[in-house]
């Protein structure tokens, strides 16, 4: 009878409009947090922050080091 | 009576979490030091949570407040209270007194102790109880939802 019922269409259809409302929910607060951080002065050195820890990974090191041998090359 | 409990549990749980929000907004760097501090989450996630979840919070203690998909709202603050709880309980376990950052700025201002322990973890789960009430009952009293059924 659990089952009949989890199988019931109008449960599903519930479950659909919760999972919509939390999309529009989540994604409307990324947009918020994002446009108001953005237009605040000390939340852009935040954002700009936040972005860089992200983007900053191998690639930097990588081009130091590749420096660091041609230099030594020269010598 | 029910739907009458309810209204109460909204005005209690989206009032002291739209609060609390505007509280966390207002003072990010505080709210990542905090995060720092429970020694929880990784460096590079810290500064998005700060920005993130304050709004989060704001958003679904208004959407509780003005009764717009007040359910859904109730449903997802209970699983991120379940989470602040989680992480305060890490931090009871490993022995680390830290601020709970529950309340931001607002603790300051108003004196109210804001710690980490097990008081803060008996009032999450009130919290969490007051959500599923909200969630559980479907009828409920002045909320845009119901203005929007009837007209």
């Amino acid at each position: 009878m659990f089952l009949e019922g989890l199988r019931s269409p109008s449960l599903l259809l519930h479950m659909k409009k919760i999972l919509r409302e939390t999309i529009f929910i989540l994604t409307l607060s990324l947009f918020i947090s994002l446009i108001y951080t953005a237009a605040s002065p000390s939340g852009m050195v935040l954002l700009k922050k936040a972005f860089r820890i992200s983007v900053s990974d191998t690639p930097v090191t990588e081009k130091v080091d590749r420096g660091g041998s041609s230099q030594d090359e020269r010598k | 009576m029910t739907a009458a409990l309810s209204f109460v549990f909204r005005i209690i749980v989206g009032g002291i979490f739209l609060i609390s929000g505007l509280a966390k907004i207002s003072d990010p760097v505080r709210f990542i030091l905090t995060l720092r501090e429970f020694r929880l989450f990784p460096e590079m996630i810290i500064p998005f949570t700060a920005i993130y979840l304050p709004w989060l919070e704001f958003i679904l203690g208004l959407f509780i407040l003005v009764g717009l998909m007040y359910r859904t709202a109730s449903l997802l603050l209970a699983f991120l209270i379940g989470s602040f709880t989680f992480s305060i309980l890490s931090v009871i376990v490993r022995g680390i007194e830290v601020d709970c950052g529950c309340f931001g700025l607002l603790a300051d201002m108003l004196h109210i102790p804001d710690m980490a322990d097990m008081k803060a973890v008996i009032r999450n789960l009130i919290f969490i109880g007051m959500n599923i009430s909200i969630f559980m009952i479907k009828k409920t009293v002045f909320s845009i939802e119901n203005y929007l059924k009837k007209a």
